[in-house]
């Protein structure tokens, strides 16, 4: 027969024992006895279910929940399955049926106590409050044998078996605050809204589950990073306390945990623990607990008791057994928090491997990313193009809003020794990432990456050929300045630059020939190395190796784009005497064939022009380059009305 | 129709004659024709591109014509023919911008004068400012002077400016600083007289010149300030 005593327990007992020591965890899900404000830190979908059985005579192993929680951020949302949160009571009613041959018959009564399902909803209200509301689903099964007199020619008594179902809705608020970044309170109602069918036979009403409006009030205190302290309190006077701890164990979180509660209508004191041991791991997590209650529990009791107290929690109460339950947890998000977003990515840049260092001050792609979340972010921007990139380059950061929209701009690095001989379509892809580890978002584009000779048609990216293979010029013009050691060594310092000018630019010439640019339709520049072994190039590719060759002998050079109206683009050189304007008569009796440009010292020094196409001599280019620069640059004022660019190459 | 388009072809050459031809000379004249580095002497009746300078020695003039471009210059004066032409206040300002463009933005610089020529008065014709040297800075300058009697007073300013900075030795010469100076104010290139004025300023300066410097200073702050 059953003890009697009151059977009252904790609205608050849950299978899921203490947090792990994140707190935080995506491992608590659907303990909406713990948390009936339905606060998750799900990041995007995650499922669990708990399985395990209870010690009697045998053990009964059941199916306790399966819960889905599904974030629409800043929204969660949470369904939960119960189909193991039941308990049955069978009973003899105390009447009995003497029988004519004297046996006796016992009448029977029998309560079935379901939960069958829930579901949860909260809401981020900011960073640190969340809010919301659960709601559970309850039926209850009652029948009872009675024994009705029936008067007719004799009286005998019917054996009648009276039913009854009834079902209702348990609903609780709440909200939890993050009060410190280590403090998370909660407060919940219990039982603030109970609605569903009521009983007709009136004498079931008292076998209904007790549904007393209490508070919850809990406490998570995060002290260190592999320890909680939890706190569970009710105001009916009954609460619970654990504690977690753990380490980092095969690449994931070892846990272990202890909850001790005590419930005022059991005894002794402290009614039970709760031991646990969990392992997390990415998205995957295993606990594995045990419910020990402190007092003797037998599978039969007093059916007056029960008559007289009924319960009013089905999984945790007087008539409860020792338990052990596995619980499996599985985040299905690949994602543990979405913030941002792509709109979309527009490559605004073919890539041209050889003007690698424009890449530094231009992005090749841009971006537009929305922040989904409540919370401003940082945009960590990041791409990598196939074939170019070993790893993912970093772009600039970029702060976003909630909900709004921000331009992402996509700069890339290239290899200095990328060797692309090809034009080829490759792919780039682009990531954002705010808080975690992972990207919150990808997306890949097609981006035309060119061969290394390719040239954008810019005359101010020239520069990036006349630097590539430097060790090339620099070997050639120390070769060509040692063949005229006896020249330079008689020659004053302050014509040096000149007269190395001259050496050099006859030399180069001798064995070069101009040829059109081929590649009419894509602009193609050679490098000075395969200019020279080629002996002939375009204004592009003459005045490309005649720049690389002067500045490796120490020799300022700038180039001169002439970007005529109907004309074909041309581009030549502009040199650096070094000389002073006072010094400029020992160059030249025509002061129309320099022109004075201000050093970093603010100084003029003579610049003269360089034909680098007319590949007869030294003086004939010179004064080609020089009338043609007269005229276009300075007469016909090209400098100021954009149709002549200088570039200076360093 | 052949002799239609023939004569299309013509037309503007003979309407707009490209070339300048040396309707007077008295004296020597010589010519450097692109980037030759040859001077040639001049003859009467010659023709010559605008990419020649024209330089004159002592007592002698010249005088030449293109179109309606007539142009004289006395002794010891060169000019660059493609400077004999008039130009609009902004091709003069995007001129001026193009010193900038060509060159980093120049600080005021600390420059004596060594100047030693001998200011006098021309033997033929009348200038405002006249020095009589064979240098060839000089020259430049005196011809910068002659454009602007010719009103070709841009033109003048380029000259002006491109002469002292490749002949830095006038930017002594104090009277042409101030002439070309002057010359700004006359276009409401207040900003850049002003600069011109300042560097002028830390040159030697007889007492009439300061005198004249700090009425001009006063003038050209005071239309700054506005």
């Amino acid at each position: 027969m059953l003890q009697a005593g009151n059977i009252l327990a904790q609205s608050s007992f849950s299978f899921s024992g203490s947090n792990d020591i994140s707190g935080k965890s995506f491992n608590t899900i659907g303990s909406f006895e713990t948390t009936p404000s339905n606060y998750s830190v799900t990041k995007d979908w995650a499922f669990s279910l708990i399985t395990g059985g209870e010690f009697s005579d045998y053990f009964n192993s059941s199916l306790y929940t399966i819960a889905l929680s599904k974030r629409l951020s800043p929204h969660n949302f949470t369904l939960r399955y119960t189909p193991g949160y039941q308990k049955e009571f069978f009973f003899n009613s105390g009447e009995s049926i003497i029988i004519n041959d004297s046996t006796s018959n016992s009448l029977q009564a029998s309560f079935n106590y379901r939960e069958l399902f829930g579901l949860g909803y909260s809401i981020d209200l900011t960073e640190e409050l969340s809010a919301g509301f659960t709601m559970r689903y309850f039926t209850q099964e009652f029948n009872k044998e009675t024994l009705t007199p029936v008067f007719s020619d004799s009286v005998y008594l019917l054996r009648e078996n009276v039913n009854e179902n009834i079902s209702f809705w348990k609903t609780d608020l709440g909200i939890d605050y993050f009060l410190f970044k280590d403090l998370l309170i909660s407060l919940a109602s219990v039982n603030l809204l109970n609605f569903g069918s009521s009983v007709s036979e009136s004498e079931f009403e008292k076998y209904k589950l007790k549904t007393e409006k209490n508070v919850l009030l809990g406490l998570n205190y995060f002290p260190a990073s592999h320890l909680n302290l939890s706190a569970y309190y009710e105001s009916s006077g009954s609460f619970q306390t654990g504690l977690s701890t753990g380490f980092s164990f095969l690449g994931g979180n070892l846990n272990f945990s202890a909850t001790v509660f005590h419930d005022k209508y059991q005894e002794p004191f402290i009614a039970g623990i709760i031991p646990s041991i969990s392992f997390s791991i990415n998205n995957f997590g295993i606990k594995i607990l045990g419910v020990k209650y402190f007092s003797n529990r037998n599978t039969s009791g007093s059916y007056s008791f029960f008559d007289r107290e009924g319960i009013n929690n089905i999984i945790n109460n007087r008539y409860s057994l020792d338990k052990a339950v596995m619980n499996f947890t599985f985040a299905l998000n690949t994602q543990r928090e979405k913030y941002l977003e792509f709109i979309d990515v527009e490559i605004i840049e073919e890539i041209f491997p050889t003007l690698s260092e424009s890449y530094f001050n231009k992005p090749f792609a841009v971006g537009k990313v929305v922040n989904i979340g409540n919370k401003q972010v940082t945009v960590k921007p990041f791409s990598k193009i196939e074939g170019l990139n070993e790893s993912e380059i970093t772009s600039p950061y970029v702060s976003a809003n909630p909900g709004d929209t921000v331009r992402i701009a996509f700069y890339t690095l290239i290899p200095e020794n990328y060797k692309g001989t090809k034009t080829e379509i490759s792919y780039a892809d682009f990531f954002i990432y705010s808080i975690n580890d992972e990207p919150d978002d990808r997306i890949q584009k097609a981006v035309l990456v060119n061969s290394s000779n390719a040239w954008d048609g810019k005359v101010s990216n020239l520069k990036f050929f006349i630097k590539k293979g430097f060790e090339f010029s620099i070997g050639y013009s120390k070769n060509i300045l040692s063949m005229h050691k006896s020249v330079l060594d008689t020659t004053k310092n302050l014509l040096l630059p000149f007269v190395k000018t001259n050496i050099l630019f006859d030399h180069f010439v001798k064995e070069l020939v101009y040829t059109a640019d081929p590649r009419a339709s894509a602009e193609y520049v050679q490098f000075p190395e395969e200019t020279v072994k080629l002996k002939g190039g375009d204004c592009d590719d003459l005045s490309v190796a005649l720049s690389a060759i002067l500045e490796s002998a120490g020799i300022q050079t700038a180039l001169v784009d002439y970007k005529a109206d109907g004309e074909p683009r041309h581009v030549n050189l502009l040199v650096n005497t070094g000389l002073a304007p006072e010094y400029a008569g020992f160059l030249t009796n025509n002061d129309t064939k320099y022109s004075l440009r201000k050093n970093e010292f603010q100084k003029d020094e003579v610049w003269i022009a360089i034909e680098t196409t007319s590949l007869t001599d030294f003086n004939t280019a010179w004064e080609i380059g020089s009338q043609k620069f007269n005229n276009e640059a300075l007469i016909n004022m090209g400098l100021s009305n954009g149709k002549v660019e200088i570039i200076d190459v360093y | 129709m052949k002799k239609l388009l023939l004569l299309m072809m013509l037309l503007p050459a003979m309407v707009f004659p490209q070339e300048f031809k040396v309707e007077y000379l008295k004296g020597t004249a010589k010519a450097q024709i692109g980037s030759s580095e040859q001077w040639i002497n001049v003859i009467e009746g010659q023709t010559f591109k605008p990419n020649t300078v024209i330089a004159t020695e002592e007592n002698s003039t010249i005088k030449l014509k293109k179109g309606d471009v007539e142009f004289t210059m006395y002794e010891v004066s060169a000019v660059n023919l493609s400077s004999l032409k008039k130009l609009s206040l902004d091709e003069l300002l995007l001129a001026l911008a193009m010193e900038e463009i060509l060159s980093a933005p120049k600080k005021k610089e600390d420059v004596k004068s060594k100047s030693t020529v001998v200011y006098g008065t021309r033997e033929t014709g009348k200038q405002d400012l006249f020095v009589r040297s064979n240098d060839f800075g000089i020259k430049r300058l005196n011809g910068a002077v002659r454009l602007t009697e010719s009103g070709f007073k841009e033109s003048a300013i380029i000259t002006a400016r491109e002469t002292f900075r490749k002949y830095p030795h006038t930017k002594g010469l104090v009277p042409f600083r101030l002439y070309f100076a002057n010359l700004l104010i006359e276009k409401n290139l207040y900003e850049e007289a002003l600069e011109e004025y300042y560097s002028i300023q830390k040159l030697s300066l007889n007492q009439q010149q300061k005198e004249e410097l700090e009425d001009k200073l006063e003038f050209v702050n005071r239309k700054v300030v506005k």
